[in-house]
């Protein structure tokens, strides 16, 4: 991963915090909302790797760690990992065309279940068998209805900007 | 290609142990120290972009959402219906601004009612950063007075607490997540209780006295903090819905529902100043 990569990822994971935030998390839908942020760390795992994926995962998490109201390093650590294994995987991935969405699918209900176990061990009240319930289904759902609008974008960001390791570039 | 591997399962053990450590320093500081200067820092460089974001986001929304699909082919048709478009999208945010000079109105009058004095404030990020949280974003911050455990309200009633402050905006914890539980007093009597968020669903109240009597349709406010933080005393939280009957229980609870609606949050206040008084039952609005 070269800087201007490293830079340009750096730059799509702060777009998307901030459209996550300021628009869809207002649109108001039922159930819960698509994580953008997430969408984004997969598209840079797919792209670039397992070793992008975990650093973009973790600055990710960080950002919304420090914006939110949970303890800091939660997201951190979920979205690393989500990284990982999406970038650990892609060539299983790349071998067929529905294979991002399934990526995607894995990686939204893998991160929100990580997510609930982590709140149960800290016995967060926010966590519970309701609020799963209805967050689950609602973010996988939502993720990989953005997912192929947002998947390309940012692929084509990251990627399109050169360096050796380009995998799932167009062109 | 096998040691690049190694290297990036190293990286990822690495992060992960980061991660884990600073879960564990924020929950042991209680959202003080070494990461709470992380989250202050956060909300000084992040806050401005959001604030543009939201303040581009908000007539682009209005503008979007008037303009129908334009499929005709003669450039006058076009450009007739252009300006039709843009005179109604002109219509429409005249409509928004009176909303909200509506809400402001109310704002104000609540305010004025329980003699708090209020910073107005705009939400420009609704729905916390990660799942299961509830949290809002608002547009002021320490430049306007605002500081932490201030009082969050609107037009309605109480909306919430401020968490996180930064130069120009704040995080506010909403009464409705449950982590959030308010001192609440039954209208027009001294019974006391605390509410409960839950989410999405409705508030629960326990009453610290199984014996009172609850109705469907009572009312409840603020008792009030000390000092007035996190809560100033006598705001409206809202409406008695159901009443559980558990025998033998230690407390009585019931469900509430709250009076703001929480999923369509624009204006809100800080009440940067306590009234000098209890306003008791004055700010609830009258019976219909």
């Amino acid at each position: 991963m070269t800087v201007a990569r490293g830079l340009l990822a750096a730059l799509s994971v702060l777009l998307g915090v901030l459209v996550q935030q300021t628009v869809l998390s207002r649109l108001g839908l039922p159930g819960g909302r698509p994580d953008l942020v997430l969408l984004v760390v997969v598209a840079v795992g797919l792209a670039d790797g397992p070793g992008a994926g975990t650093l973009v995962g973790f600055g990710a998490g960080l950002t919304l760690d420090c914006l939110g109201d949970h303890p800091i390093g939660l997201q951190a650590l979920v979205l690393c990992l989500v990284g990982y294994a999406v970038g650990r995987y892609r060539d299983e991935v790349d071998r067929s065309t529905i294979g991002p969405l399934l990526a995607v699918a894995a990686a939204a209900a893998g991160s929100t279940l990580l997510f609930a176990a982590i709140g149960a061990v800290l016995s967060d009240p926010r966590v519970g068998w309701t609020a799963l319930a209805r967050e689950l289904p609602a973010s996988v759902g939502y993720d990989l209805l953005l997912a192929p609008f947002v998947l390309p974008m940012v692929t084509r960001l990251v990627a399109g900007s050169g360096g050796a390791d380009t995998k799932v570039a167009p062109r | 290609m096998n040691r690049d591997a190694r290297r990036t399962r190293l990286l990822l053990a690495l992060l992960v142990a980061l991660s884990l450590t600073l879960v564990t320093l924020d929950y042991r500081a209680g959202g003080g120290g070494l990461v709470g200067k992380l989250r202050s820092t956060a909300a000084a460089v992040l806050g401005p972009p959001q604030r543009a974001v939201a303040a581009v986001v908000h007539p682009v929304g209005t503008v979007i959402g008037s303009i129908p699909h334009l499929t005709g082919y003669r450039a006058e048709a076009d450009r007739l219906r252009r300006e039709n478009d843009d005179l109604r999208a002109q219509l429409r945010s005249t409509g928004a601004d009176q909303v909200r000079a509506a809400e402001l109105d109310k704002l104000l009058g609540t305010a004025g009612r329980g003699q708090y004095r209020v910073v107005p404030a705009r939400v420009v990020a609704l729905g916390g950063t990660a799942e299961f949280e509830w949290t809002a974003t608002i547009d002021v911050g320490s430049r306007d007075g605002v500081a932490p455990d201030m009082t969050v309200l609107n037009g309605d009633g109480l909306v919430g607490r401020v968490k996180t402050v930064g130069p120009v905006t704040a995080v506010v914890l909403l009464v409705v997540d449950p982590t959030s539980t308010v001192g609440a007093r039954l209208e027009g009597s001294l019974q006391l209780g605390t509410v409960t968020g839950h989410g999405a669903g409705p508030m629960s109240l326990q009453l610290f006295d199984p014996s009172v009597k609850v109705a469907p349709g009572d009312r409840l406010v603020t008792f009030g903090s000390a000092g007035s933080r996190p809560f100033v005393p006598g705001l409206p939280i809202g409406t008695v819905r159901a009443v559980e009957n558990t025998p033998g229980a230690l407390t009585r609870t019931a469900t509430v529902t709250p009076y703001p609606t929480f999923s369509a949050l624009d204006l809100v206040g800080v009440a940067i100043e306590p009234p000098r008084t209890d306003p008791r039952d004055s700010v609830l609005p009258p019976r219909p």
